[in-house]
């Protein structure tokens, strides 16, 4: 499964599990630093798709409100 | 070896439970040890190729080689971006069954794509698949 900070442009890449921990930013996949705790969660929630009943392809958006100041996704751009 | 359309999500049941599972992770971040070779930032095209991570790698030991994103955080704490000591906790707890016997970091940036896709990104799988016994693989991106 993915954990995804980049919801629109991962989804062209069609993974079949998904999470997007919602605000967090590039690079920032599982949380700030030091922060294992929120880790913790985030892994546990991304290795929890394995067992839920997820629609292929769907990304699964869980927010996190420990994590802080939120960020916005890049966008994929639209032809024509 | 078997070629899948680009439109179909390649989607495998996962029918074991967690507790007795191996989990690996994949991450496009540009994660490696700091005495492997470093990724080639230089290359205007991207790095085809890939790095292995041994499970009893010590996190202090693994740095990032990537342009493309800020990764001051993950210089920080690699587990943001490659989730080693989180993995390391969740087997601690009893969440996971283990930890697989190889992890894999490359620079997902290229303008490669094809190579990528066709070369790199099967050349990934097959390791993993092979090498790794793992149940279940962690994707991350930077």
């Amino acid at each position: 499964m993915l954990i995804t900070v980049s919801p629109e442009v991962s989804a062209q890449m069609r993974p079949p599990r998904a999470l997007y921990p919602k605000g967090f930013k590039i690079g920032n996949s599982l949380g700030r630093p030091g922060m294992r705790e929120l880790q913790k969660k985030v892994l546990r929630d991304a290795l929890n798709l394995l067992t839920q009943n997820t629609r292929p392809g769907e990304t699964i958006t869980i927010e996190y409100p420990e994590y802080g100041e939120q960020y916005e996704p890049p966008h994929v751009k639209k032809l024509g | 070896m078997t070629t899948l359309s680009r439109k179909c999500v390649p989607f495998t049941p996962f029918d074991r439970e967690l507790s007795k599972s191996t989990i690996a992770i994949v991450t496009a971040g540009g994660v490696h040890l700091k005495d492997q070779e470093a990724f080639n930032i230089a290359d205007e095209l991207g790095d085809l190729t890939y790095r292995e991570i041994l499970p009893e790698v010590d996190s202090s030991q693994l740095i990032v080689t990537h342009h493309h994103y800020d990764h001051r955080d993950a210089d920080e704490d690699i587990n943001i971006v490659f989730p080693i000591d989180v993995l390391r906790d969740l087997e601690s707890e009893g969440s996971i069954g283990g930890i697989a016997k190889k992890h894999i970091g490359y620079m997902g940036y290229t303008m490669q794509l094809k190579a990528m896709y066709e070369g790199t990104a099967r050349e990934i799988a097959n390791d993993i698949d092979k090498g790794s016994r793992a149940d279940a693989v962690v994707l991350t991106g930077g």
